[in-house]
């Protein structure tokens, strides 16, 4: 049987702390206790018997409690994946997905009575179809990753450092390239949904 | 990092999240809450960077300004203590924390109190619960430090994880064990919706059909942050990277917002600000690393060179300087980006001038379109409400859903059975029931509420989305959370569960009276081609030939905006044809005239003797 006093071994320092100084704690934890001679404290021991009592029963069984491996605080970068995951989500309009249960594509009937797919509700301001949500979610987070791109790739020296030159006009035009098919299409978009959508005030 | 605040002032400024708030018309209790939210986590980040009391205590005053101003306060009351906590969860405890929370919350929490609309409402709702807890944690890590001192790491470990874990649990189970012995009420149905998403639908519908209220799709988002929506997480990037006290609070800012968002249409006014704030630091930070000279002087000399002559630098290039080349490729580059990144702004720039002189500058009540004429007013709701007032008699009352109510009492001055601040929800699902009953059951409960008049708006004509076809859904969830025995909105659906008019539409749905009142005479009209083709749903409708036997058309505004129907009284129904044979026809005879008065009966007819004559006389 594995000596249970260790369990309780921060109590006992704390206990000791109290009593030497930090806390008078002495005069409210009665004198009698503690032996002048040896300096030993007299009263923990009392307590360990206490704390002892359960044991005379009980076998600690030996076990190790271990913080599960992967339980680590996540790296940063691993964060805002997560964030833009969420922020993903939320621009698609998944909660109204959830709320309204829209259906994923419309249809439409035609002049010659055929019925067809319409990947976008028009007219709708506070309407949508799940598919056109996630597609113009899709090009906001393009558009933002393009933004780090175009930061990250530039070096403060103004030059390509880390990259190979090939390299370096790959990454500004893959940054580029995502910024402007997310503004242009999303403004396609805009001009689907809301016809009378002008760039001029 | 260097967040120009000019740049700041100016996205702020034009941003038509915000603007939807504080233009002239729609100012609302809102445009000051804005601000007072912005002050306070100002005041707060400020106080955590500091651990000064004097900063924590102007938080506390700024919030004691934001619960006198709006509700939303419960936003900020919920989100520094989850900051703390987050904070503790990351081990960054400190006593510049410690000194903030603990002043902030208890200034605060007496200053809330001192609301007469709050009240007690801090210490004993579940919304103020995450703060109480929070400051009883934030307490006990603070003496668990205390107690650091005295211990070797390992031992602290261990006790620090038990006395950690049982000081959250003992937190938790006070706070549940006294929501369950009515101690603390438990969320409030508004609050809770925002995290059960479907609880409002079911549950209060009332809430949910608010327009503010409903879910927010990509277009909303899109239509009020513009490329804001793009840059908005190369903020959170930016802040990520470099994390510390004060970018956790501004990233859970940024995560909780964006989710609120998400729910509810409204919501996107506490997301301005964060998006503003993350995205300056996007927009600052790239300018600043694309405009930033080199650190090498020569490098720098080039950069310049090419800068100022754009084409001219590379002819006049020296050839024996190869380290330049490189530079001035990356100098041009640099510049394509930057007019990029300068276009993408001014289209940001030219949105929110267009969205906020054509959505948020008009009058709800008084509609403009714009088409190769140049703009045309449509003036239809105070037409309608004009009619009503001089046709009408003083005493009629008219019925429409809610959103009107005050619109017709204020510019009709009439009396209506509901408007926007009615509370009695049952009153409210009885007009919802009789827009989507039957036309003789909604005649029953029309002459029940003793109504004279039917007011519906009508977009199909003109494609005013804002109709009363559009909302009729939420009549009818409201109707049936009163009357679910009557009303089913599965119902209203297509077979395949589509909210249609057209021919595919269900029976029910084509013979409400709603559907009827709409579309009455729209059969006739004739636009592009079709008869009945309903601009707002794009469709032709499916019920072409409508009649109406209980009501009759009052009034119709000239862009058919606003319809006003008259209920007949009970004499004037066309009755029904009966086959001649079939009738029973009443003689004369058979008409008793007995009154109350006449009680001993009288005959008709009855000969009149006149004495002295003989009655008969022969000849």
């Amino acid at each position: 049987m594995p000596r249970p006093t260790c369990h309780f071994s921060p109590l006992l320092r704390i206990a000791k702390q109290l009593q030497t100084g930090y806390f008078t704690l002495s005069r409210i934890l009665q004198q009698p206790f503690i032996c002048q001679q040896t300096g030993n404290f007299v009263w923990i021991s009392k307590m360990e018997a206490i704390f002892q009592i359960p044991f005379k029963v009980l076998a600690v069984p030996n076990v190790k409690i271990r913080k599960p491996g992967w339980l680590v605080q996540p790296s940063a970068m691993v964060i805002f994946s997560m964030a833009l995951f969420s922020y993903f989500l939320v621009t698609a309009g998944v909660i109204y997905d959830v709320i309204v249960e829209p259906p994923g594509v419309g249809s439409t009937v035609d002049d010659r009575g055929i019925s067809r797919p319409v990947a976008f509700m028009p007219y709708r301001v506070n309407g949508q179809y799940i598919l056109e949500g996630l597609a113009s979610s899709f090009l906001f987070t393009v558009g933002g990753v393009g933004f780090i791109i175009l930061y990250n790739n530039h070096g403060y020296s103004g030059t390509y450092k880390s990259h190979s030159r090939l390299g370096y006009y790959l990454m500004t035009a893959v940054g580029f390239i995502c910024v402007l098919v997310s503004v242009l299409t999303t403004h396609i978009f805009m001009k689907i949904k809301l016809p009378g959508y002008y760039l001029h005030p | 990092m260097y967040i120009s605040p000019g740049g700041r002032v100016l996205i702020y400024s034009i941003f038509a999240g915000y603007i939807s708030r504080s233009v002239a018309g729609s100012y609302d209790n809102e445009g000051i809450a804005i601000f007072a939210l912005q002050l306070t986590y100002f005041f707060w980040v400020k106080s955590v960077k500091t651990g000064s009391v004097s900063w924590a205590v102007l938080t506390a005053l700024s919030y004691f300004y934001m619960v006198s101003a709006w509700g939303g306060y419960v936003f900020i009351i919920n989100l520094i203590p989850l900051h703390v906590f987050v904070l503790l969860l990351m081990g960054r405890f400190s006593h510049r924390i410690y000194t903030a929370y603990t002043t902030f919350f208890i200034l605060g929490l007496i200053l809330s109190m001192q609301i007469p609309f709050v009240g007690f409402q801090p210490v004993r709702t579940s919304e103020h619960m995450a703060a109480v807890g929070v400051f009883a944690l934030l307490n006990a890590v603070a003496f668990l430090k205390y107690l650091q001192r005295f211990l070797s790491k390992q031992e602290f470990r261990h006790f620090f994880l038990i006395a950690g874990v049982a000081a959250a649990a003992i937190v938790f189970a006070a706070v549940v064990g006294l929501t369950y012995a009515g101690v603390i009420a438990p969320w409030s149905g508004r609050f809770y919706s925002l995290w059960d998403t479907g609880y409002a639908k079911i549950h209060i519908p009332i809430i949910a059909s608010v327009s503010e209220h409903q879910p927010t799709t990509w277009f909303s988002m899109f239509f009020d942050l513009h490329i804001l929506v793009c840059t908005f997480p190369v903020g959170i990037w930016f802040c990520i990277k470099k994390i510390n006290d004060e970018r956790v609070f501004i990233v859970l800012y940024a995560l909780f917002a964006a989710y609120f968002a998400g729910v509810m249409v409204r919501l996107i006014l506490t997301l301005t600000p964060v998006v503003c704030v993350l995205s300056a630091i996007a927009f600052s930070s790239m300018f600043e690393r694309y405009l930033k000279d080199d650190e090498n002087p020569q490098a720098d000399q080039s950069g310049k060179n090419d800068n100022l002559y754009d084409e001219a630098g590379k002819v006049r290039k020296m050839p024996h300087e190869q380290n330049k080349d490189e530079n001035s490729i990356g100098g041009n580059l640099r510049i394509i980006v930057l007019i990029a990144a300068l276009f993408i702004i001014l289209l940001f720039v030219v949105h929110c001038t267009w969205v906020t002189s054509n959505a948020y500058s008009s009058p709800s009540v008084v509609l403009a379109t714009y088409d190769q004429n140049g703009r045309q007013i449509l003036d239809d709701f105070r037409e309608a409400y004009f009619w009503l007032w001089q046709n009408t008699d003083d005493n009629a009352r008219i019925m429409s859903w809610w959103d009107y109510g005050y619109q017709i009492a204020g510019m009709g001055n009439r009396t209506t059975l509901v408007d926007n601040n009615t509370w009695n929800n049952s009153h409210i699902a009885l007009v919802g029931k009789a827009m989507s009953s039957t036309e003789p059951k909604a005649y029953d409960i029309m002459t029940k509420l003793d109504v004279d008049y039917v007011l519906v708006i009508f977009g199909g004509l003109i494609g005013y989305s804002g109709d009363d076809i559009n909302k009729f859904l939420w009549m009818v969830r409201i109707a049936e959370g009163e009357h679910p025995q009557d009303i089913r909105e599965a119902d209203y659906f297509t077979a395949k569960g589509e909210y249609r008019v057209d021919e595919e539409a269900s029976q029910t749905m084509l013979n409400c009276l709603m559907y009827k009142l709409s579309y009455y005479r729209f059969g006739d009209v004739r636009i592009g081609g079709h008869t009945g083709f309903d601009r707002t749903r794009n469709s032709v409708i499916g019920n072409k030939n409508i009649d109406l036997t209980y009501l009759e058309e009052a009034y119709t505004s000239e862009h058919w905006l606003v319809r006003i129907y008259r209920v007949k009284k009970p004499w004037e129904f066309n009755r029904p044809r009966i086959a001649r044979s079939a009738r029973k026809i009443k003689t004369k005879a058979a008409l008793t005239k007995k009154t109350s008065k006449k009680k001993k009966g009288s005959l008709k007819n009855r000969p009149t003797i006149v004495k002295g004559k003989a009655s008969r006389t022969t000849v």
